[in-house]
């Protein structure tokens, strides 16, 4: 009889303690990133230094930010948006809030080859900050490839973009990424097509007349699974990104494979992860102060130890380990031959952009 | 007859072997993996416990749990006793419209998550700038969303149970005078408290599961475990992830055995 009662009585108490679980009534700023991008040492260093406890929530994709910035009031303080095309739309929508270089003391660490970049590819330093980069390059198993070729191939673009190398390879898998941005721009420095970007729509009819031919030997497309495609022998060589190949390259040496990353002559994408500050986000002031804190060289320095991303302040790559900084495909010093892409801004160039969209779909699709 | 009831064919048998092989190996790989040595899955180094002592170390995911499971609780005693309500409504007596609201309450069934987790994430800004609340997303707009898309489980659930009630307890009860609140919480609570229970995790294993709804309503502070563990992809799923689904299936099959221990001892005093 009293069965019922008791657990009626027993899910309201549950219910009563969880509630009562209190929330941190103190300072507070909300940080919306990626996984990984900041590790948590960061956050616990910085409320024992400032008092201001950091709460930080993680998303999956760019996207599922943009959902939240554009839909009123997201309650974050700091985000990490990618740059192309992320931020930059954001950007010219006001999705952020002006920041006062006086509240961020260590602005002028940011000053730098990658800032330029920023500058020149329409980024506007007035409301972002270009923090977080690294390269779009190829990560491959040395001694696979080596065997593959003899020992006589240096690798290059041509060695996965030229049919009959691809081929060699295919049998041992290539992935290429997700997002044409990602491989456009190299395959257009590879066909010697006018210009050093993709202007035309000649170009990417170009770029899908020429993929393909190669589409058949791709495996997969996917920029997620890259790490463990290579370590697990899934792959042999992988279009990816520099933080990535650092973790394949390090997790590849634990079991006795060598993961190498190149930028073939200094040619990759450059991808820039900028930081934030939501125009309504609720400690403005809060926010100011982790920007700041995230300037400073030896958090900067932790950052980029830990994750394999670099951050954009020259003067923190004292402060890098061996392994990153001395590593000149991961950690390049000349960035003068990366591409970065610029934000689509007229109409011309929105349709442009979809046209490349539409194109990339039909080649990862393999539409002939 | 009595043969074919006590020992199964070979057939049958085999059929058995493969239903449980199909339904337990990734399970038995992910424990497995859970005790390896080395921080890639796919390659085993040896025995090792350092992934649970990580699990503990790791705030982030740890926090996750929490709130996964803080949310999990809250929704799934609001979808109870909402559900409860309306499976009582839809059983008993009869009045206009109960076929309407028997079909109604079920639509979030078939409703995909995606459409449920957006409309609740539309309706949430509408309502937060005509009325300012809710001041932003959180803990209480993603139990709100699990409690929308769970409610229709429990009233199922406890619904099967109310039909088959039988309806001369109550009508005794109402005779001898009692008021039928009381003959609400004290016949027929305790009557179908077991699918209450059951509606009750069942609503609460279904939001510590849900991804899509949760990505769109949560906010500053509510990451919730599903959440992390895809935004960890990115980077290669870190095995201390397999130790806390470990972690969780110790702690499922824990209260399971225990639930089943009760009831076969309340069967035997019977």
């Amino acid at each position: 009889m009293k069965c019922g009662m008791t657990i009626m009585l027993g899910f309201l108490i549950l219910s009563m303690f969880v509630l009562s679980l209190k929330k941190y009534a103190g300072e507070t700023v909300n940080v919306y990133g990626w996984y990984g991008i900041i590790p948590s040492e960061i956050f616990a260093d910085f409320e024992k230094e400032t008092g201001i406890k950091v709460i930080y929530d993680v998303y999956d994709n760019n996207d599922m930010l943009e959902a939240k910035l554009l839909a009123t009031n997201s309650g974050y303080d700091v985000v990490v948006p990618s740059f192309i095309p992320y931020a930059a739309r954001q950007c010219a929508m006001g999705t952020y809030s002006k920041l006062n270089r006086d509240d961020i003391s260590n602005w002028k660490n940011i000053e730098g080859d990658v800032t330029e970049h920023f500058r020149k590819a329409g980024g506007n330093t007035d409301y972002l900050v270009p923090l977080f980069w690294g390269t779009v390059g190829i990560a491959y198993d040395a001694g696979v490839v080596s065997r593959v070729f003899q020992n006589k191939e240096k690798i290059s673009y041509d060695t996965i973009l030229n049919p009959d190398k691809l081929c060699r390879l295919a049998k041992f898998g290539v992935s290429f990424p997700e997002e044409y941005i990602d491989i456009f721009p190299q395959t257009h420095v590879y066909l010697k097509l006018a210009g050093d970007r993709m202007k035309s729509p000649d170009d990417i009819r170009a770029y899908g007349e020429h993929f393909k031919k190669i589409r058949k030997y791709i495996k997969k497309f996917s920029s997620s699974t890259m790490i463990n495609d290579l370590i697990c022998g899934e792959v042999v060589a992988a279009i990816g990104s520099s933080d990535n190949s650092w973790r394949a390259k390090n997790a590849a040496r634990k079991i006795g494979r060598d993961v190498r990353y190149v930028i073939p002559e200094g040619v990759g994408v450059l991808w820039i992860d900028c930081v934030g500050i939501p125009a309504k986000a609720p400690h403005k002031k809060n926010a100011h102060k982790f920007v700041n804190y995230l300037l400073r060289r030896d958090v900067a320095a932790k950052i980029t130890n830990r994750s394999g991303i670099l951050t954009n302040i020259p003067s923190a790559r004292g402060f890098f380990d061996q392994d990153i900084v001395g590593d000149d495909q991961i950690c390049p010093s000349d960035v003068s031959k990366l591409i970065i892409g610029s934000p689509s801004r007229s109409a011309e160039e929105l349709q442009f952009e979809k046209m490349a969209t539409r194109a990339w779909s039909q080649i990862r699709m393999g539409v002939q | 007859m009595r043969r074919a009831s006590t020992r199964l064919s070979k057939t049958i048998l085999s059929m058995l072997i493969f239903g449980y092989a199909f339904l337990f190996i990734p399970i038995f790989f992910l424990i497995v993996t859970s005790f390896n040595e080395s921080d890639i899955p796919s390659v085993w180094t040896g025995f090792s416990l350092k992934w649970f002592l990580a699990v503990f170390k790791d705030e982030e995911l740890l926090r996750a749990a929490l709130t996964s499971l803080e949310v999990a609780c809250i929704s799934a005693t609001g979808a109870v006793v909402l559900g409860v309500l309306a499976a009582a409504a839809t059983t008993s007596g009869s009045f206009k419209g109960k076929n309407f609201l028997n079909t109604t309450i079920i639509v979030p069934i078939v409703m995909p998550e995606i459409i449920i987790g957006f409309s609740l994430l539309m309706l949430f800004m509408s309502m937060e700038n005509i009325l300012g609340f809710p001041k932003e997303r959180g803990i209480m707009t993603v139990a709100t969303g699990h409690i929308v898309a769970t409610m229709a489980y429990v009233h199922m659930t406890v619904r099967a149970r109310l039909l088959s009630f039988d309806n001369s307890l109550e009508e005794a009860a109402l005779d001898l005078g009692a008021r039928p609140l009381t003959v609400f919480l004290q016949i027929k609570i305790p009557v179908i408290a077991k699918s209450i229970l059951s509606g009750w995790l069942l609503a609460f294993t279904l939001s510590l599961d849900d991804l899509v709804i949760a990505s769109f309503l949560s906010g500053p502070g509510s990451t919730t475990l599903p959440i992390m563990i895809f935004s960890n992809v990115r980077i290669s799923i870190s095995p201390c992830i397999n130790a806390l689904a470990t972690l969780f299936i110790a702690l499922v099959s824990t209260c399971l055995t225990i639930a089943f221990l009760i009831a076969r001892k309340n069967k035997a005093e019977e």
